[in-house]
């Protein structure tokens, strides 16, 4: 009788305890699916906010259209590539 | 720059100059560009170009002399030259050129048509600052298509 209710005892404790275990585990999966489900939004939001600012980007006119035809000297100006090259690029910048 | 220059001036397609345009409030460039001009007056204006890029918050007189050095030019030429101000007419033309075509900051590309004569070029584009590798891709490739 005494093996009986230490075996019915210990059946009980292992029950209990895998319930736990169970309910723990459920638990921290209930967790990280919502833990992923805010990472998903976030990342929807980023995603909108990138598409929005490269909207913008396009929008943008890259230069102003009042540019006017000139003639520009390059006499003495250093100078890169084929000579017999016709189109060219000239860049104006300063070092500071 | 760099992109630039491997597909299209190092395969000929075009021709690449490049014009001092020192802003007058950055009250150090005048200077630099006249550093660069000394050098390529020893055959290092490039080597001496890319340097002050490089160590560009450092323009002092000692820094560009640091620079000069670095790239190997005699030095008491390089020194004599910058004192001498020769090149600043040089640099002041390049700023009027510019300002024909409505150039105001830098960076400013213009694209254009070398005349016949060889000294002048007919610019029909303008791109202000650093604008991405594709912008000037576009404009290039446009030009390129229209004349040949």
């Amino acid at each position: 009788m005494k093996r009986l209710t230490v075996l019915a005892v210990l059946v009980f404790l292992i029950l209990f305890c895998t319930q736990i275990g169970f309910a723990q585990t459920s638990k921290e999966i209930k967790a990280l699916k919502e833990d992923v489900r805010s990472i998903k939004e976030g990342q929807t939001t980023i995603q909108k906010d990138l598409q929005e600012i490269k909207k913008l980007l396009a929008s943008r006119p890259a230069q102003p259209a009042e540019f006017k035809e000139a003639i520009i000297n390059i006499q003495g100006a250093p100078t890169k590539g084929d000579k017999t090259a016709k189109l060219v690029l000239m860049e104006f910048s300063d070092y500071q | 720059m760099s992109q630039i220059e491997k597909e299209y001036v190092d395969t000929g397609k075009i021709r690449y100059f490049f014009l001092d345009f020192p802003l007058k409030f950055h009250a150090q460039a005048f200077k630099a560009a006249e550093a660069a001009e000394c050098a390529g007056e020893q055959g290092k204006f490039w080597e001496m170009h890319n340097k002050i890029f490089e160590n560009q918050r450092a323009l002092s007189p000692e820094d560009l002399s640091k620079d000069a050095e670095a790239v190997g030019v005699d030095m008491p030429k390089f020194k004599a030259c910058l004192d001498s101000g020769k090149y600043a007419e040089k640099i002041k033309k390049d700023i009027a050129e510019g300002q024909k075509a409505g150039v105001t900051g830098t960076p400013t590309s213009l694209l254009g048509w070398i005349e016949p004569d060889g000294k002048n070029i007919k610019a029909v584009k303008i791109i202000i600052g650093a604008q991405p590798y594709t912008v000037f891709k576009e404009a290039i490739e446009g030009l390129l298509k229209t004349k040949k």
